[in-house]
């Protein structure tokens, strides 16, 4: 076993772990407080639906960071169909 | 979706499905144990339990992986698709005990994972030995198979994690599902796992056959069902001078049903309902699901999958529900003249702002 | 599209439909004899269990502690059939050697207590403590170093650990147990070199030419099919292959 693999190895668990953490460290408060703002549809105070989403969270964050900064809800799909209707609208 | 979400939305069938799914796995794990035991009553069977819930989570991950293409041959098996996402979690779950094990307190089943009983104890963290205990990266036999599970239970993580509803509006359903489409990327990785892993130590040739037998069926049954998709593709309408598609007659349609055809990249939806005619997009917002293989319920189109509901005239779900989906100007040609079911109906190539209103041609 | 006669429809918050449900009572029992099966069969082709022992038990006996940490215990009775001494190599109860307060005994005779581990024919010792003894009186006289030369072979078989592979492990070699193998042999565990002859297995515990600890050297060809050309020598019961780890061959 060298000294290199063991190293590198140690430096990815870290950075993992690290992003994970920080995601678990902005999700908290997310899930509590900001949540409604990027998605409506979240609604109440239903514990168990905003725990169950906090792994997601904890990796998608970023997403959901950028969303709240810039004051953005959740986009609506982007569908062949969707896209065509857009732009037969806005020639 | 509007209402708020739930945690689970538990329904008379779902908690069927549940309670089948985790009495059968509870079932494959005791009898596992049990004819172990039953081997030799002399033999320390501490251990087998990796085996045990290692080899369910991959036999779990065929069913799954073989419910999308039966529904796509058949409808009879939506009652096992709509709650798939249950059994992808439950898979989940039974690789994650394979490698960490089980030991919540309170709860008596416990369980060493792989990474314990194989990493821990030694001189490394266990963690990291298990990146660095196998180093022949360069090679095919001897490559480190520990690290294609890795590979597969973190998407198998991702999948669980992003498996609520929530996701799906967040992330939206394309890119939902094209992040899901990862576990075939993860069963890629597993049959690499189990060859290059448990097959090298447990060279019976029933392991072997199994797998591959596993692997053609899976294969085969995508290679069938997708065949019969891109063949529908392929039949692309184009539209004629005035911007409509003749998209064929009344009479193809049954009542309260729809034919698909694809215009403009994508199928669209033609139902026949109340004597009226009306055309949408066939993917459902919700998880693109293939309206068109639906039905007029109570006035609604309804989706196959998981039976959200549309307006056909609208292509918006009755409130207090928000979503939609575009819609299509519908005509009929030869009014009045002639049977009405050699009527030819046409479609407007571009579709609608999702959620338009557009007046139903009445037949 | 295919529809039946009375154009039935699954969604799955209402009623089922008479023709999905029968079709369900169809399937879903196969789908459970399936999971029966499979949990019926597969603990049977997994053809490699261990019958590994443990046996908590303490030992007399003089220590030794280079290259291969083992300790040297009269055999009781008669022992003009064989040898005079049965040799236990140590680790201790995870993946390392012996502690080094146990090796510091080294030299002496002492009462050593652990749990003797043992598959068919290979046994070592998982050690817990050591305490200094006198010598026994009416033993032969103990010579650590001296072994009986059996010549210079060329052997093929794979290194394992000489702690999980008789112990706990299922079944202890190969692939899927390297990285075990690994932690074991880099913590201190002695490398056993597994030789299968037809149905027979030989044991031989590895050392380099001086007769120095290999275990650094050797991780890299832990779990592998591989040749070891060496000179062997006899202890008593223990086999050591004495040979450069620079020299051992790939096979296939």
């Amino acid at each position: 076993m060298d000294g290199v693999g063991v190293a590198i190895a140690e430096t990815l668990i870290k950075i993992v772990r690290g992003y994970l953490f920080a995601g678990l460290v902005f999700s908290v408060p997310f899930v509590i407080f900001g949540i409604q703002r990027v998605d409506p549809s979240v609604k109440g105070w239903n514990v168990l639906f905003r725990v169950l989403i906090l792994p997601g969270l904890s990796v998608f964050w970023p997403l959901f960071a950028v969303r709240l900064v810039r004051g953005k809800r959740h986009p609506v799909e982007r569908t062949a169909h969707r896209l065509a209707a857009q732009s037969a609208s806005h020639p | 979706m509007s209402v708020g979400y739930k945690s689970i939305q538990w329904n008379r069938q779902k908690l069927i499905y549940d309670l089948i799914l985790w009495a059968s796995v509870a079932a494959y794990i005791a009898i596992f144990m049990a004819v172990t035991k039953g081997i030799d009553s002399n033999l320390d069977i501490r251990g087998v339990q990796i085996r045990a819930y290692g080899s369910a989570a991959f036999l779990l991950l065929h069913v799954i992986l073989s419910i999308g293409p039966l529904s796509r041959l058949s409808p009879k098996f939506h009652p096992l698709l709509f709650n798939r996402r249950h059994m992808g979690v439950t898979m989940f779950f039974l690789a994650l005990i394979h490698v960490v094990g089980l030991n919540l307190p309170g709860l008596p089943l416990k369980t060493t994972g792989a990474l314990t009983w194989y990493h821990d104890f030694g001189n490394l963290d266990p963690l990291v030995s298990l990146f660095v205990g196998n180093s022949h990266y360069g090679d095919f036999i001897q490559f480190p198979f520990e690290i294609l599970g890795v590979g597969a239970l973190a998407i198998f993580f991702v999948m669980a994690a992003t498996s609520h509803d929530f996701w799906l509006v967040n992330l939206t359903a394309p890119i939902w599902k094209a992040l899901h489409m990862g576990v075939y990327v993860a069963y890629g990785l597993l049959v690499g796992h189990v060859v290059l892993g448990a097959l090298q130590s447990n060279r019976h040739p029933a392991m072997t056959v199994a797998v591959g037998v596993g692997l053609v069926w899976i294969v085969g049954l995508h290679l069938l069902a997708g065949s019969r998709e891109i063949k529908q593709d392929k039949a692309t309408l184009s539209p004629s001078d005035d911007g409509f598609v003749d998209v064929g007659t009344v009479a193809e349609i049954p009542d309260n049903r729809a034919k698909v055809v694809t215009i403009s990249g994508e199928r669209v939806a033609v139902f026949k309902y109340d004597g009226k005619i009306s055309a949408v997009s066939n993917v459902c917002q919700h998880q693109n699901g293939p309206l068109g293989e639906g039905k007029v319920i109570d006035g609604c189109i309804t989706c196959p999958w998981h039976g959200y509901q549309y307006l056909p005239d609208c292509g918006a779900s009755p409130p207090p529900f928000t979503e939609r989906i575009p819609t299509f100007d519908v005509r009929l040609a030869g009014d009045g003249q002639g049977p009405v079911e050699d009527q030819r109906i046409f479609v407007r190539a571009i579709p609608n702002a999702p959620g338009t209103h557009v007046d139903p041609a009445v037949i | 599209m295919s529809t039946s006669p009375n154009d039935e429809f699954y969604v799955n918050y209402s009623k089922m439909p008479s023709s999905y449900r029968w079709f369900l009572f169809k399937v879903i029992p196969l789908l459970v004899i399936g999971v029966v099966a499979f949990a019926w069969l597969l603990p049977g082709i997994h053809n490699q269990f261990n019958s590994g022992k443990f046996q908590a038990q303490s030992f007399d006996g003089f220590l030794v502690g280079e290259p291969i940490p083992h300790i040297i215990v009269p055999r009781p009775g008669n022992t003009q059939a064989g040898p005079a001494f049965s040799r236990y190599f140590l680790s201790a109860t995870n993946k390392a050697g012996p502690s080094q307060k146990i090796l510091d005994q080294a030299g002496q005779w002492v009462t050593l207590k652990g749990v003797l581990v043992s598959r068919s024919n290979l046994s070592m010792v998982a050690v817990q403590s050591a305490e200094p003894i006198d010598p026994p009186t009416g033993v032969a006289e103990v010579r650590p170093d001296e072994g009986n030369a059996l010549g210079s072979y060329a052997l093929e078989g794979e290194i394992l650990d000489g702690k999980c592979y008789p112990g706990i492990m299922k079944p202890g070699h190969t692939k899927t147990h390297r990285a075990c193998a690994i932690r074991c042999i880099s913590g201190g565990v002695p490398a056993v070199f597994r030789v299968q002859n037809d149905g027979d297995v030989m044991y031989f515990l590895l050392a380099d030419s001086a007769g120095q600890a290999v275990n650094a050297r050797v991780l890299d060809w832990v779990a592998d099919s591989i040749r070891i050309t060496g000179e062997v020598t006899q202890y008593d019961d223990m086999y050591v292959l004495k040979a450069d780890p620079e020299g051992y061959e790939r096979l296939g």
